[in-house]
């Protein structure tokens, strides 16, 4: 499935800074590793600065 | 003269007679009260409302039912007060369970709906940059989280095919 990648990523890397449920941002963080690959080293440092539950260590 | 009298006695006597028989006939009822002329009109009206209920008809019913509480209210009948509220929490229930129903079918219609359009993007009847789309407006438009976490995933699986 192509994915129109500027509008995936942002969604995915909102999902990941802001959304509350746990499991969400959990996913949406997956899915920007395995998708996006160096392209989402940045959110996902910002979410492991910020992120209370540091959720991203477990995954 | 005695015979005169009890002919004017027996005329008497036939017409009250006839009084009564009118009387009988519905020709001449008593007028009944403006209390049971009110009481017999809700009655009539409760009744009318109970078979809108059945009927589904809740919007006229709660109308009808407002209309009747408040008679009941000016007039102080208490059991028919109590009956059109007893009639107004059945329609409050049933329009709960009504919207529970819906809710549930909705729930229903919504969690099939990511694998779905993934379903359609394999059998070939929406094309990937469509099936992408619908899933991207699917995971902005809804809050179900079980939903949207279908959607990342059908994405994740699917980003290299």
């Amino acid at each position: 499935m192509r994915i129109s990648d500027e509008k995936c990523f942002k969604l995915f890397e909102n999902l990941l800074t802001s959304e509350s449920d746990d499991h969400l941002r959990l996913i949406a963080c997956s899915a920007l590793i395995e998708i996006y690959k160096k392209k989402a080293l940045e959110p996902l440092l910002w979410a492991f600065e910020h992120d209370k539950n540091s959720f991203i260590l477990e995954y | 003269m005695n015979k005169f009298i009890n002919i004017k006695y027996l005329k008497k006597w036939r017409i009250s007679l006839e009084h009564k028989n009118e009387d009988k006939k519905g020709g001449k009822v008593p007028k009944p009260s403006d209390t049971s002329l009110i009481l017999k009109n809700l009655n009539d009206r409760l009744s009318r409302i109970e078979i809108l209920i059945r009927d589904l008809e809740y919007p006229r019913a709660e109308e009808e039912i407002n209309e009747v509480i408040k008679i009941a209210l000016a007039n102080k009948f208490s059991a028919i007060y109590n009956r059109a509220n007893q009639l107004l929490d059945i329609i409050n229930k049933e329009k709960l369970a009504g919207e529970f129903h819906r809710m549930e079918i909705e729930h229903d219609k919504l969690i099939k709906k990511a694998p779905k359009i993934y379903d359609k993007f394999l059998n070939g009847s929406l094309d990937s940059n469509s099936a992408s789309e619908q899933l991207i407006s699917l995971l902005e438009n809804t809050l179900e989280v079980d939903v949207r976490v279908d959607c990342i995933k059908l994405f994740k699986e699917n980003a290299n095919k």
